[in-house]
């Protein structure tokens, strides 16, 4: 993709030749955000040379195109080939962005601060076919849409699958752990009381041992 | 990197020469919807800036408030900030907010009028940065 600009006045074209890539969109869309920054906001971008155009640049063409129209400014499309311009209608664009013939009308219109000209007429076996293919593509987004549900919906019952799983491994962990502390609670018992009676009997040989030798037989 | 003068200035300049009457300024501001003009002599050199006040004020000042008054050569602020074309966006800020200023004109190295930034083109200018800086 290649890239000049030119101004006259406060209104600045863009003119681009080749293909304009998710990649190349990122110079356009860098130029475009510099303009706006510097306070320009009336821009044409002039695709004459243009051959191909992703869609997702002309997405955001026409987020950026919103964004100068809160301050008066606009961005117009304009020299779109006949097959670009079949091709970025399907993307449906919003209304709002203005796609004009040549770059002159469009410096024209800016320049004038016109309201947005009704778009030309298109023969009627190509309108045809553009409602056909719109309508197709609104499928295709609800299709999206759906596969995007059902993905949601999987992804939910592996999480309760793991959930359950982990609240088992955490019950058995809490058993064993249980476990040994009744383990050691006895044991510490055990040992403590073995002692205790240790010492109880030691106590109670200390005093029953010499009154029983005392009562030992005499003669013996 | 910041931007200067140069990259936020209008260059679509509306002008007028110190011989100017005071009539043909009154009509530029209103029709043009400005607030001033600036004044340039016949190489494009500043020399000053014609505002609405100073129209106002050398309308009030007229002993007689006929027609007349308006075929006289305009009185005009002599005394005007300026900038270079290389001043950053934050020394403009800067002016604008300590100097109350409605407009800088913009001048080259030869003191040429070159460009204008109103209060107006720093509003665009934040505006949009503000929103594609998010």
């Amino acid at each position: 993709m290649k890239l000049r600009m030119a101004q006259e006045k406060d209104v600045c074209t863009l003119n681009i030749a080749g293909s304009v890539d998710v990649k190349s969109y990122t110079v356009l869309r860098a130029g475009l955000t510099q303009l706006l920054k510097t306070g320009k906001n009336r821009i044409i971008i002039d695709m004459a040379e243009v051959d191909a155009i992703d869609p997702t640049a002309i997405k955001d063409i026409c987020q950026l195109d919103s964004l100068a129209r809160e301050l008066a400014g606009q961005i117009v499309l304009s020299g779109l080939s006949p097959i670009l311009r079949k091709h970025v209608s399907t993307l449906n664009p919003p209304p709002t962005i203005q796609i004009l013939a040549h770059s002159d009308e469009a410096l024209r219109v800016v320049l004038s601060g016109q309201k947005p000209a009704a778009e030309a007429a298109l023969p009627a076996d190509i309108a045809t076919e553009l409602k056909s293919l719109r309508l197709r593509v609104r499928e295709v987004d609800e299709l999206r849409r759906r596969v995007l549900e059902v993905e949601n919906q999987t992804d939910s019952s592996k999480m309760r699958e793991e959930n359950a799983l982990l609240k088992g491994q955490v019950e058995k962990l809490e058993g064993h752990v249980m476990n040994l502390l009744l383990a050691n609670r006895d044991a510490g018992s055990v040992i403590d009381w073995k002692d205790r009676y240790k010492l109880l009997e030691d106590q109670i040989a200390d005093l029953v041992g010499p009154a029983a030798g005392g009562s030992a037989p005499a003669g013996k | 990197m910041e931007p200067t003068a140069r990259d936020i200035m209008s260059t679509d300049l509306l002008t007028v020469e110190a011989n100017t009457s005071l009539e043909d300024v009154v009509k530029l501001i209103v029709s043009e919807r400005v607030t001033g003009v600036p004044v340039v002599d016949s190489e494009g050199h500043m020399v000053g800036v014609c505002s609405d006040y100073d129209v106002i004020r050398q309308f009030s000042k007229a002993k007689r408030k006929e027609s007349d008054v308006f075929r006289n050569q305009i009185h005009y602020s002599k005394k005007v900030e300026t900038v270079t074309t290389e001043t950053l966006l934050s020394e403009i800020a800067e002016k604008f907010v300590t100097m109350k200023y409605r407009r800088l004109p913009v001048i080259d190295q030869e003191g040429r009028l070159v460009g204008i930034i109103t209060r107006r083109d720093m509003m665009k200018v934040l505006f949009y940065q503000a929103k594609l800086n998010q």
